[in-house]
């Protein structure tokens, strides 16, 4: 449970397309959310309603033909949308981690999975080089926002330009010209200022970092040397640990410079043991093929904790397995979010699965988020048609009536509708709901809907019957269970 | 729905055994995917068939099928052996053959050990003696050899025999939609080539059937002329559906078929496929691995953990009263769309090496009346006081 509520991530007003031959598919509309410190977020929906897309483009690993079209994705004070490639190696590789839907497409079938899991620590792990980086990281950024600057005036110009040419106002162009060459002249001299004081920086950031190098260096070779010296004198029986010795304090050494293989190994081989490979020393040598299902998915588990994330986005990673396996996994990810403090943003459309893993959940339709709330508040009073209808599509252990099934498909975001996305959909609808999107209410302090439902002037609906009963029995449930609890007490 | 079911078996599994083999010599390697099962079926019913991936459910129903011809045991579909595997025959005569060998091998070396000390006379004696000794058992041997021999034919012939009469009668619905309908054949091809296999040729009838079936699955005719990728997943499975019902099959096997659909589509499917029991009587043998579904679709349910069906109870028996350790951890691994119920739920680990059955072997025992478990003496009365 969350304990404080300090934000994690928030995104905000965020539109995703995609550029296909047809036209642009709205993926993700406006979408709006907070991640809180310590939880986990789970997001619901149907195939297609943008819960992927989503994360992706936290991740920033959307599809070459996506454009995110406006909202900002803020993380540390940092808005992910704007933030160069470069910089987001560093926060995937340290920070963010994700683990995908199918474990064998997600592992090279022809390396071995030690290298799989070594792979990134070695990548990511060039002590010296990161530091140089670190230090000139204000100059740089100065830099390249004056730069970004200048090429978003350019493309403003052009934008504007071809706005006048079409409304025939060729007159303001000369203008329009004008100001912004203007603009650019005035930033010119701050940006050969700012490339002087990012390319001293470098050099300070290298004098620094190459004198303490230099200084590690001379430590270490000081305590080489006096071992040797001992060496030198010693007799047979001491040689072996002495030598022993050396070779300790050169891989420290080493260690300074970079992750050494050793040392990733080492640390491969902890995670594995912490995500419950059994023999992780022999399970390192061995390919993808040779591991079961649920093995799979853990590896790919600890390839994401190797990085020691504090951010962790699980998209359906118990959808290609079993009950079993998946409750396995499911209680390991629990489990590590306890030991690491993780904050947890879990993608599923199994509602079983959400009710085990969510402190609060975020319901998905046509790229907008229709309902979001703590997971009692979805579960025990949920409030959009289309959370009843999910609710009541899928049996659990006690139906015996009819399921209901949602008609229809959901609407080609090619052409988002102008209402309610789920208006076609939703036995409940009114008439405002093909005509205008309804906005967020407010139900409690966590739990928000957008549904036309909830306005005062709305007619009041009451949830289908099967929801309504499967509440009752819930609640019954809860009463047994707590009950046999104090009888075994 | 309980009322559609008779007790009359429409298929029966008797010892059904499944192995692969891979490799030769030293790396030959036995998968027994499924080993030994054995239930019936009864006309009207939803059999479910549960268990995790890899434990042999989904390698059932396609040996039920046909599609492998099974390692060794029968199946009786309408009272009749559709099939029957000759290998284990085969590796009987095997055995018995080195058995009579074994005791032959034994006489022969008890022979020239007693002929090392004796005279003429007692070895004449002794010699005769063990050439009928050995007489016998050859005789012996060659007789039950010879029955089982006989058998092999027989078993071969009715497992080739009946294929289009019987077989057209029983059809599979597969998991994943989209890989299993042919890309290059219109809905009205894929549909009609079942009707044509089965020897209808007149392009009217095939027609007229086509259509009927598309409208029974939900969908329209003018359906029949387009392709698979025009349609949606749950669509595609309603085409799938359709296929296998249109040449009017009693038995189904519906493998996973609601595994690869998105949540709101599941219920449409399981709703469609309800509908067809009701509506045509037409018994169910359904694979799956949610329980959930299961649990609201099935009738009847057997467990199967690593090719040995292990449990089989009605519905509410089996989710009421759990004996075997796999099925009550399989049971307590499903999860419920209820936050404060998971918080405390507690899952059960299944553990086989629990079970001791290195001198006591396990049967599939019948215990209270419907339910069956695969269990030995020892635990079958620990499982008496259970029920109890």
């Amino acid at each position: 449970m969350p304990t404080a509520n300090k934000v994690k991530l928030s995104v905000e007003n965020l539109n995703v397309s995609f550029r296909t031959p047809q036209g642009l598919v709205r993926a993700v509309r406006d979408i709006n959310f907070e991640l809180y410190e310590g939880e986990t977020l789970a997001v619901v929906g149907e195939s297609g309603s943008g819960k992927s897309v989503t994360s992706r483009a936290i991740m920033g690993i959307l599809e070459g033909n996506s454009i995110i079209d406006s909202g900002r994705i803020i993380y540390e004070n940092e808005d992910l949308i704007k933030i160069r490639e470069e910089d987001f190696h560093k926060l995937r590789g340290n920070k963010l981690g994700m683990i995908f839907q199918d474990p064998l497409s997600s592992l090279n079938p022809i390396m071995k999975i030690g290298k799989q899991i070594t792979e990134g620590m070695i990548i990511n792990g060039k002590h010296l080089k990161n530091r140089k980086k670190a230090l000139a990281h204000d100059a740089r950024r100065e830099f390249l926002n004056i730069k970004d600057a200048i090429i978003e005036e350019k493309a403003s110009l052009k934008t504007a330009l071809a706005d006048a040419k079409a409304s025939n106002e060729m007159a303001n162009a000369a203008s329009l010209k004008h100001s912004s060459a203007e603009k650019i002249a005035a930033l010119k001299p701050q940006l050969s200022e700012k490339k002087v004081a990012y390319t001293l920086a470098k050099k300070e950031a290298k004098a620094i970092v190459d004198a303490e190098w230099a200084a590690s260096k001379a430590d270490f070779n000081g305590r080489i040397q006096a071992v040797k010296e001992k060496l030198s004198v010693a007799s047979v029986d001491e040689k072996p640990a002495l030598k022993q010795q050396i070779e300790t304090l050169k891989e420290s050494l080493r260690r300074v410079k970079k992750v050494t293989a050793k040392e990733a190994q080492e640390r491969a081989i902890t995670v594995m043991n912490e995500v419950g490979i059994p023999e992780p020393e022999k399970r390192l040598k061995q390919y993808p093929f040779q591991f079961s299902g649920g093995m799979r998915q853990r590896i790919v588990i600890a390839i994401a904790l190797t990085a020691n994330p504090d951010l962790l986005i699980c998209d359906e990673p118990t959808t290609a397995l079993d009950v079993t396996i998946q409750a396995q996994i499911l209680e390991l990810i629990n489990r590590l979010k306890q030991e690491r403090d993780l904050t947890v943003i879990f993608i599923t459309h199994d509602l079983g699965v959400v009710a085990n893993m969510a402190d609060r959940v975020a319901v998905m339709y046509a790229g907008k988020i229709v309902e979001i709330g703590k997971s009692e508040e979805i579960f025990y009073d949920p409030k959009h048609p289309y959370t009843w209808a999910l609710l009541s599509s899928m049996p659990d252990l006690s139906s015996q009536e009819r399921l209901h099934s949602i008609p229809g498909t959901p609407p080609n975001m090619l052409f988002p509708p102008k209402g309610d996305a789920f208006a076609d959909r939703n036995e409940f609808a009114l008439a405002i709901d093909f005509e205008e999107q309804p906005p967020y209410f407010q139900i409690s302090e966590t739990h928000y809907a957008a549904t036309w439902l909830l306005h005062d002037s709305a007619p009041k609906v009451d949830p289908p019957k099967i929801i309504q009963e499967r509440i009752e029995q819930m609640r019954l449930r809860t009463k047994s269970q707590s009950k046999s609890k104090e009888v075994t007490r | 729905m309980a009322e559609a079911r008779s007790d009359q078996p429409i298929l029966s599994v008797r010892h059904l055994k499944q192995h692969f083999k891979t490799g030769i010599g030293r790396n030959k390697l036995v998968v027994k995917a499924v080993d030994d099962v054995s239930f019936d079926i009864y006309r009207g019913e939803v059999f479910g068939l549960v268990g995790e991936s890899g434990c042999g459910k989904t390698t059932t129903g396609r040996t039920i099928i046909k599609l492998y011809e099974p390692t060794d045991g029968e199946v009786y579909f309408l009272g009749e052996r559709i099939s029957a595997g000759v290998i284990g025959l085969k590796d009987q005569i095997k055995e018995e053959r080195y058995k009579a060998d074994f005791e032959i091998k034994g006489i022969k070396e008890a022979l020239t050990q007693e002929l090392a000390g004796s005279d003429e006379a007692t070895k004449a004696r002794l010699n005769e003696k063990a050439q009928k000794e050995i007489h016998a058992i050859e005789e012996r041997r060659d007789a039950v050899i010879k029955t089982l021999k006989r058998d092999i034919p027989r078993r071969k012939e009715d497992s080739a025999k009946n294929e289009r009469s019987l077989l057209n009668k029983m059809q599979m619905i597969f998991q994943d939609p989209i890989a299993s309908l042919n890309p290059r054949m219109t809905v009205k091809e894929i549909i009609a080539e079942g009707l044509r296999i089965a020897g209808e040729t007149k392009e009217k009838i095939i027609l007229e059937k086509v259509h009927k079936v598309l409208e029974t699955v939900g969908l329209l005719p003018e359906h029949a002329s387009r392709y698979p990728h025009e349609f949606s997943g749950g669509q595609r499975q309603r085409i799938g559906i359709a296929r296998s019902l249109v040449v009017n099959p009693e038995f189904i096997i519906a493998d996973e078929p609601i595994s690869a659909l998105d949540v709101s589509i599941q219920a449409q499917v399981i709703n469609l496929l309800n509908d067809l029991r009701r509506d045509f009587g037409i018994t169910i043998l359904f694979i799956a691995h949610d329980l959930s579904v299961v649990k609201y679709f099935a009738d009847r349910i057997g467990v199967m953990y690593y090719g040995k069906l292990v449990e089989l109870a009605d519905k509410e028996e089996l989710f009421k009263n759990p004996l075997h350790p796999y099925t009550k951890s399989l049971l307590s691994a499903v999860p419920l769309p209820d936050p404060e119920y998971e918080r405390g739920r507690q899952r059960i680990k299944y553990d086989p090496t629990t079970h001791d059955y290195s001198s006591d072997l396990p049967e599939l025992h019948e215990i209270k009346k419907g339910h069956f478990i695969y269990a030995n003496q020892a635990e079958i009365k620990a499982y008496k006081q259970e029920i109890k």
